[in-house]
């Protein structure tokens, strides 16, 4: 393997971008176990789930395809899977099935988790350095994507996060006037992991890094 | 609590923040990164676009980087994580090189996915194997 290409010639590089250029399936992983999380905790499930278990579920394909056509590879090939295929495998795994959860509303909370990620997804080690690399070479290059453009341009950009933060530090700025009734305080987010003290799943030992 | 603890006092204490954290990977430097990336790209061909008729493992999209960048696909590299896209990759008639995701296992891309190289980062992406470019240097710890 490899031994044929030798100084083979190189016209061009086209990149994939999730999960090659950007780490997507971490910011996803987080995603998935913080709702499984919040989910458990609501049932007062308490789960043994493993990241090996989630891992192949948040395949970077299901996150670049905007979880509308999720693929999940499996050791025979490409494994293709419905929208809420992947949802209801997690539930399952966490027996959230048997508490009446449905897979639709775990794509929901799921997805829209995602939108807020989206900004703060980090590079992968070596890929600037790698592409700086090849336009110093003056090698072109392509980033070749299943993503929608929409969701690409968010990857991009430093989008502001709906909790009015924006990457970096700096807040966003908001109105100052306001309509009467819209000032009552905010209703708090979710539970921050090991928030509670009841019997919690086991996946809330996992630290938000992604591991165990 | 940094804070607190140094206003406690009336001295006047300087503090920074030391982290092992690579710039690249967190923070503000991330988004400047980021961005620099993109803007080293010479096209960004996505999902949605109307050309791409099919989907990775499909050939396709592929095809069309190759063709907008006026090269011929047979003369590219193509850098995939999943074995779909390196699939795509190869199909489309391009060296393929694997850069295996955490839920990819390596067996798994044996199975009837060619590949030309198979890294474990893009740090060890095989540079003198190709003409034209020198070994990328890794910085040191």
């Amino acid at each position: 393997m490899g031994s044929s290409l030798t100084r083979a010639p190189l016209a061009a590089v086209l990149w994939d971008l999730d999960g090659t250029l950007i780490d997507t399936s971490s910011s996803s992983f987080v995603a998935l176990l913080e709702i499984l999380q919040e989910l458990c905790q609501k049932h007062k499930i308490v789960s043994e789930i493993t990241r090996e278990q989630l891992l192949p579920l948040i395949a970077s394909d299901t996150v670049g395809g905007d979880g509308k056509d999720g693929k999940v590879a499996d050791g025979d090939g490409v494994k293709k899977k419905d929208k809420e295929g992947w949802a209801a495998e997690a539930l399952a795994l966490t027996g959230l099935d048997k508490k009446g959860v449905k897979p639709k509303a775990l794509v929901d909370k799921w997805e829209s988790a995602m939108i807020t990620r989206r900004a703060q997804i980090p590079l992968l080690p070596g890929s600037i350095e790698l592409v700086r690399h090849f336009k110093k070479a003056g090698i072109p290059q392509a980033i070749a994507t299943m993503s929608s453009s929409r969701s690409v341009h968010v990857k991009r950009s430093n989008q502001v996060r709906p909790g009015g933060r924006r990457e970096g530090g700096v807040k966003e700025v908001r109105p100052a006037i306001k309509r009467a009734g819209s000032c009552e305080r905010r209703r708090p987010r979710c539970p921050r992991l090991g928030a509670r003290s009841e019997p919690v799943a086991s996946a809330h030992r996992m630290s938000t890094n992604g591991e165990c | 609590m940094l804070k607190s603890v140094f206003q406690r006092d009336t001295l006047t204490i300087s503090a920074a923040l030391c982290s092992h954290r690579r710039p690249y990977v967190y923070g503000s430097h991330m988004c400047v990164a980021k961005e620099e990336l993109f803007s080293l790209m010479d096209c960004v061909i996505c999902g949605d676009d109307k050309e791409v008729k099919n989907r990775k493992p499909a050939p396709d999209i592929y095809i069309i980087a190759a063709q907008r960048l006026n090269v011929n696909v047979t003369k590219c590299v193509v850098i995939e994580d999943s074995p779909e896209g390196m699939r795509a990759g190869a199909s489309a008639g391009a060296k393929v090189v694997g850069v295996p995701a955490a839920w990819t296992k390596e067996k798994n891309i044996g199975r009837g996915v060619k590949v030309d190289f198979l890294v474990s980062s893009l740090w060890d992406f095989p540079c003198t194997k190709f003409s034209g470019l020198t070994a990328l240097k890794k910085p040191t710890k």
